[in-house]
């Protein structure tokens, strides 16, 4: 065992470094950090940080940096893919371009991805409510993490006085006391939790408008 | 006509539109994402709207198409799995002999995630290099503009905007160029930026 273990050794070293083999890997280990930093992003991602959850202890930032720098690691690596498999790439389309089929399947792939585009500067569906699904999402992790604790524990996480956080309320036909549980005055003023918090640091509420 | 006659008469396939699919996604992730690392999250301030979409619009986009790249992803799987376990059970076989390019992607993965998190180079001035860029473009952005137009692009009254700027020994009139008020002083671009929202500016 030992002496072929070396004889495999020995013809590794001798073979030189396969780019295209490392350049794939590469990608497929990228694109997976992505698409996962990417969901989180999503959602709770912006104010997870208040809400104390930071999933594989990272915070925010942190899953944000680790997002874009290994977003640069998968551009690079796409760009030198497309440089080590160039010949095969432009025979590939050639040979495509030909056939009717690329142009069909090509033209409503382009269709789509431009109604996509267009779905979002109008708000339309589908974009509306992948969207606006972000904000539900938000409202079901406030309701999970908040329901119990009080409107002087939400102060206490966003740094601000109680005093300034009631008026907030007030402001919005929202009577509370500081010892008052978040899902009580919820249930009461018909506000989810969600437009609490974004009440009591000052922003329009989300879910109820 | 000849086309649109063959066209009509041959079945969808499904496998070339899920791949084309993946391909326009794929770049349309890379550009909104370059695009929002900078200018993008300063564009609505400096009135900078790259291809007529603002911030939030590209926000959207990559948020959109990053969903989409993950359901034609799992599709393409789906629609290639015999090719795909006849390569990965032949790349198996074959792994040991390419176990030096499988360490070292895994090593450079590793590498980038663990400094990304940890805020360490070169990953920490990669992510603090778009704060450099943020001054590029909010000096280049104010070259154009006066204090009344950034006091209405935040929604902040012009007055109220004058005086906070007074407050740290900016004297400005409405019609002010924001570029000229920031070479007259101290202070950069950005920071100006920063005083009519009434924040604290950075430069100390």
């Amino acid at each position: 065992m030992a002496v072929l273990k070396r004889v495999k050794d020995r013809s590794e070293a001798r073979r030189g470094f396969n780019w295209r083999v490392f350049v794939v890997d590469l990608l497929l280990w990228t694109a997976f950090i992505d698409v996962l930093s990417g969901i989180f992003l999503y959602t709770p991602g912006h104010f997870a940080h208040s809400l104390h959850v930071n999933p594989l202890g990272l915070t925010f930032r942190q899953w944000a940096v680790w997002h874009t720098i290994v977003g640069f690691v998968l551009t690079f690596a796409v760009l030198y893919h497309v440089v080590l498999n160039w010949r095969p790439l432009v025979a590939y389309i050639r040979q495509r371009a030909r056939a009717v089929a690329l142009r069909s399947e090509f033209l409503w792939a382009l269709l789509l991805s431009a109604y996509l585009v267009v779905a979002t500067v109008l708000y339309w569906p589908p974009v509306s409510t992948i969207w606006d699904f972000r904000t539900t999402l938000n409202g079901v992790w406030a309701y999970r993490v908040w329901k119990d604790d009080t409107v002087a524990d939400l102060a206490k996480i966003r740094r601000l006085k109680v005093e300034q956080v009631l008026a907030r309320f007030e402001k919005y036909g929202i009577e509370a006391a500081p010892e008052e549980k978040l899902a009580e005055v919820a249930k009461r003023s018909g506000y989810p939790v969600y437009d609490l918090y974004l009440i009591a640091r000052g922003r329009e509420p989300a879910l109820r408008r | 006509m000849f086309l649109a006659v063959r066209m009509a008469r041959r079945r969808f396939q499904w496998r070339p539109f899920a791949a084309n699919l993946l391909l326009i996604s794929a770049l349309v992730e890379i550009v909104s994402g370059v695009y929002l690392y900078t200018p993008g999250y300063i564009a609505s301030v400096i009135n900078f709207n790259f291809l007529g979409l603002n911030f939030r619009q590209w926000a959207i986009v990559h948020t959109v198409f990053g969903l989409v790249f993950l359901i034609v992803a799992v599709w393409h799987i789906v629609y290639n799995w015999r090719p795909i376990v006849r390569y990965v059970t032949g790349r198996a076989r074959a792994a040991f002999g390419y176990r030096r390019e499988h360490l070292w992607s895994l090593l450079v993965v590793l590498f980038f995630s663990v400094t990304s998190i940890a805020n360490w180079p070169p990953s920490g001035p990669i992510w603090d290099y778009r704060y450099t860029l943020r001054e590029y473009w909010v000096a280049w952005g104010f070259t154009r503009m006066t204090v009344a137009d950034l006091a209405e692009n935040r929604n902040v009254p012009v007055e109220k905007a004058i005086a906070r700027l007074k407050k740290y020994g900016i004297e400005a009139r409405p019609d002010s160029n924001l570029a000229e008020l920031a070479k007259n002083s101290k202070y950069t671009a950005y920071d100006l930026y920063l005083i009519v929202r009434g924040r604290r500016p950075q430069t100390r």
